[in-house]
């Protein structure tokens, strides 16, 4: 029984808007099922959320829905239509939408209008009905005004709604999304979001892939694959509270894992699971309700979620010692990089007056960045935030010196270019670069060409490996293309580490991954520049053991480590410093702590503060509290709660 | 996905609101295909001068800046120049400068001039039509102009819609390119071909991954038309429709009155 089953009252009989009946697949004969005697409905108006780990079948569903795929053995049912008759199979993939994760691969027109209409020439509609429902659309989707546009031209977010666009004209009846949100920031994500709500209001049965438990908790019920069987169907909150989530290789709904960290050892079920619920708790924890006792207790405790990794890596947690985020003159310095702090470093790159643009001198002239002062010291690990095209990628291409500056001064430790190997740089999605026949060679490419052979070469490419958390016997001989995204993001990130740059500069070393494999990630990075930086950063104080991650050769000095990123969470955990970004200068820089909670200078830039912060603004912290990360908020707390 | 700095310009559709950007593709498709016919077929430098009048009129209402002109015509220009120096000497009759056993002939610089001037005009007047017509647009026209070939096999539709997603796949792809230049350069790579010997070592890091890249999104692709209903050309309407109007009727008949002229006033002179 469907929700919208039981709803629809008794007597009247509702055909659900999708129907799995004990369905099986496989792709081939000699592999296991794909999926196996799966059973579940979707009602009309109904939001499904499918969760599952890497291969547990949530693709292939997707490709069940519509009949690109046919059961071996069961039934696939769209609005009471088999998907294995064939005079169904054009009316059932007019009335189901599928939409995939890549929005650059399901755009087939040379401008929008025409990708729009892709689906209803097909068809065979009426020119004129055609007119109108594209106009229609385009309206829906915010999208008018840019009929004649060539979708290489529009941003990530307005590709995503194009894509949506080109399915929503056909009027479906169901949506699938395979993972819609994964390409996008957090504030694309929540537009999709809404846009699937409004659907659902509709009458619009949606059928939602995702590895973003915060998402998953947003529908109506859950359902969670395991090897292509059912794990779960019910629910979405009590799939959390109930535990169920941890038997799966999934992630931890944000707020519940700022929970946990914390509220400490409180039963699962006590957990909050939203952000709304953690705000009711940490309220009521003051006002001495008998909430979950508010014990702030330091966090970092190996049991975060399912995952079994800590959430915080040592010595990254401590972020900014609070010395450094409170006792500073407050107010953000746009600019005008680093006022002299309380520790002088030495910078590693140093940006005067830059400014870079495109295409000078003709019609496609764009501005890339604007008058930019930043001093990126030695051992720091810096965050370049900002909203799309705000110039993040420019700044990093500049920083590394990949990108010429229109004008300007840049100095690398003094010197007027970087001296060979001193700056590596990972671009986005860099798996895309791997081009040789196994995992070693592939590594082995940048220190080759650097002249670096034999036992030498072996030691470096057994470091960088080792680095990013891959074994060199298991990985070494695999071929690249067959390892998962996540690994073979980690073996390009190797690839550069090989050349053991004293700065390390990435863009988006997140992006696209699934929230487990971005994690993991994280916290190599975050480890890799805590070896030295952590020794860097408390100059005046202990130096940091640093020999058990000590350069490759024995080379010496700190780690740099610079990042983009458009998650805040994940800037607020491993940066120390911050670089906000607004259509191409600096609209604020300064330790991490200060410039993320600095609300009004965020919402400025377009981004959202990290979860912490709103929670702790919710509680009433202000700025000047500093609060952006989990042990922030239990400190804040405990400080407070006193009075 | 946003790599900034891309730098290699893209297409050459100028967009603009001149009498020809506004006529029919297939209007200007004809004409230029007419052109190039009539080129050939006219005799002596009257025609010629006609034909160069009339496009500079055409050339002239489009109002597409000289230095486009320019770029389109640059490609092509030692083999312009070659043509002319070979006719130039090799062409017999009398001779007007000596160089050893050549020379070059009053007849073959007149030879040289008409040839090359006709493979200018040739590649101007193609110029012309990228320039004034939308790629979209020039696609139609194809199609539409191949349509009465479907009949002995030519899939028409299937050849328009080849071209519509390489006119919409190229820039992805040329960004991609873009993008892995930067990365395998980060990586230290040498990607220019100055030593023969390492080719493979240049060429490889960027055509190994844009395949990877290319084929993926081919697969992608394909799944996403069928999910929205593609099924061939059957039963198919559009979305654009070509519609020739009064200045197509207008400048039809100018064409046919200037490529009659060009083509009628060589052989009255003759006669």
């Amino acid at each position: 029984m469907t929700i919208a089953q039981e709803t629809a009252g008794a007597g009247t009989l509702v055909v659900p808007a999708l129907c799995f009946r004990g369905v099986s697949f496989r792709y081939r004969e000699d592999r296991p099922l794909a999926l196996d005697g799966l059973d579940f409905e979707v009602g009309r108006g109904e939001l499904l959320a499918v969760v599952g780990g890497n291969g547990s079948g949530k693709s292939t569903l997707a490709r069940l829905c519509n009949g690109l795929l046919e059961p071996a053995s069961g039934e696939v049912l769209v609005d009471g239509r088999n998907t294995a008759d064939p005079d169904s199979l054009w009316p059932i993939r007019s009335n189901v939408g599928l939409l995939f994760q890549d929005p650059e691969d399901q755009i087939v027109g040379a401008s929008v209008e025409d990708d729009v209409a892709f689906g209803l020439e097909n068809l065979g509609v009426p020119r004129d009905e055609m007119l109108r429902r594209v106009a229609d659309v385009l309206e829906v989707v915010g999208l008018a005004g840019e009929e004649a546009t060539e979708p290489h031209l529009l941003s990530g977010g307005q590709k995503q709604r194009l894509a949506l666009a080109g399915v929503l004209v056909l009027e479906p009846t169901l949506l699938v999304l395979d993972e819609p949100t994964s390409m996008l920031d957090a504030a694309g994500r929540e537009e999709v979001l809404d846009f699937v709500r409004a659907l659902t209001r509709r009458g619009v049965g949606v059928v939602m892939i995702t590895q973003h438990m915060g998402e998953a908790l947003e529908a109506d019920r859950l359902l969670a694959l395991d090897g292509g069987r059912r794990a779960y169907l019910g629910d979405a909150r009590s799939f959390f509270s109930l535990g169920a989530f941890k038997e799966l290789p999934l992630g931890t709904p944000p707020a519940m894992a700022l929970a946990r960290e914390v509220l400490g050892e409180v039963p699962l079920a006590d957990l909050p699971v939203t952000e709304d619920e953690l705000v009711g708790v940490l309220g009521g924890a003051r006002s001495g309700e008998g909430a979950p006792p508010g014990r702030p207790q330091s966090p970092g405790g190996p049991d975060i979620g399912s995952t079994g990794t800590p959430a915080v890596s040592p010595g990254v947690s401590q972020g900014v010692p609070p010395d450094v985020t409170q006792g500073l003159p407050q107010g953000v310095s746009p600019g005008g990089g680093r006022a002299a702090g309380p520790q002088a470093d030495r910078p590693v790159v140093t940006l005067s007056a830059v400014s870079v643009v495109y295409n000078r001198g003709t019609s496609l002239e764009r501005r890339g960045l604007e008058a930019v002062d930043l001093t990126i010291e030695e051992g720091s690990v810096t965050a370049v935030l900002g909203a799309t095209a705000s110039g993040k990628s420019t700044l990093l291409q500049t920083l590394a010196g990949l990108l010429k500056p229109t004008a300007g001064v840049r100095e690398w430790s003094g010197r007027a270019r970087p001296l060979a190997g001193e700056v590596g740089m990972v671009f986005q999605r860099p798996e895309a670069q791997l081009f040789k026949g196994t995992v070693w060679e592939d590594v082995a490419v940048a220190p080759r060409l650097r002249g670096v052979e034999g036992a030498a070469l072996e030691a470096r490419v057994k470091w960088a490996m080792s680095a990013v958390g891959l074994d060199v016997q298991e990985f070494g001989p695999r071929a690249p293309h067959g390892l998962s995204m996540g690994e073979r993001r980690r073996v390009a990130l190797a690839g550069i580490m090989s050349l053991d740059p004293a700065l390390l500069v990435l863009d988006e070393p997140g992006a696209g991954l699934d929230p487990l494999a971005r994690r993991h990630l994280i916290e190599l990075l975050a480890a890799w520049a805590a070896g030295e930086a952590a020794g860097a950063r408390s100059k005046a104080g202990v130096r940091g053991d640093g020999t058990s991650r000590g350069r490759a050769d024995g080379a010496s000095g700190p780690r740099t480590l610079l990042l983009s990123t458009h998650d805040m969470d994940e800037a607020a955990e491993v940066a120390d410093r911050v670089v906000i970004l607004r259509h191409g200068r600096i609209e604020a820089t300064g330790p991490a702590a200060r410039v993320l909670s600095d609300f009004d200078t965020l919402e400025r830039a377009g981004l959202r503060p990290p979860l912490a912060a709103q929670v702790a603004r919710r509680l009433g912290a202000r700025s000047v509290d500093a609060v952006v990360e989990g042990k922030g908020l239990s400190q804040w707390l405990g400080n407070r709660d006193p009075s | 996905m946003s790599g900034p700095g891309l730098t290699i310009p893209i297409g050459q559709f100028i967009p603009g609101e001149s009498p020809v950007h506004g006529l029919d593709p297939r209007t200007k498709l004809v004409a230029t295909l007419a052109f190039a016919v009539a080129l050939f077929a006219i005799e002596g430098w009257s025609g010629v001068g006609i034909l160069a009048a009339g496009l500079a009129v055409v050339l002239a209402l489009a109002g597409v800046p000289a230095v486009y002109l320019w770029r389109s015509l640059r490609p092509l220009l030692i083999l312009l120049v070659l043509t002319f120096v070979i006719q130039a000497f090799s062409f017999p009759g009398e001779p007007v400068v000596g160089l050893g056993p050549f020379s070059i002939t009053r007849e073959g610089l007149s030879r040289g001039g008409f040839l090359t001037m006709r493979l200018g005009m040739l590649l101007v007047s193609s110029a012309a039509l990228t320039l004034t017509t939308a790629p979209v647009a020039l696609t139609d026209g194809i199609e539409w102009l191949l349509g009465p070939l479907r009949r002995v096999g030519v899939p028409s539709h299937e050849i328009a819609l080849m071209m519509t997603i390489a006119l919409r796949f190229i820039p992805t792809l040329l960004r991609e390119l873009d993008d892995l230049i930067k990365a395998q350069k980060a990586r230290g790579a040498d990607l220019s071909l100055r030593d023969p010997r390492r080719l493979a070592d240049a060429v490889l890091p960027l055509v190994v991954p844009l395949f990877v890249l290319s084929f993926r999104r081919a697969d992608d692709l394909a799944v996403a038309m069928t999910s929205r209903c593609y099924r061939g050309a059957v039963g198919r309407t559009r979305y654009r429709e070509l519609k020739a109007g009064a200045g197509d009727m207008l400048a039809s008949v100018a064409l046919v009155v200037w490529f009659v002229a060009a083509l009628s006033v060589g052989r009255l002179w003759g006669a």
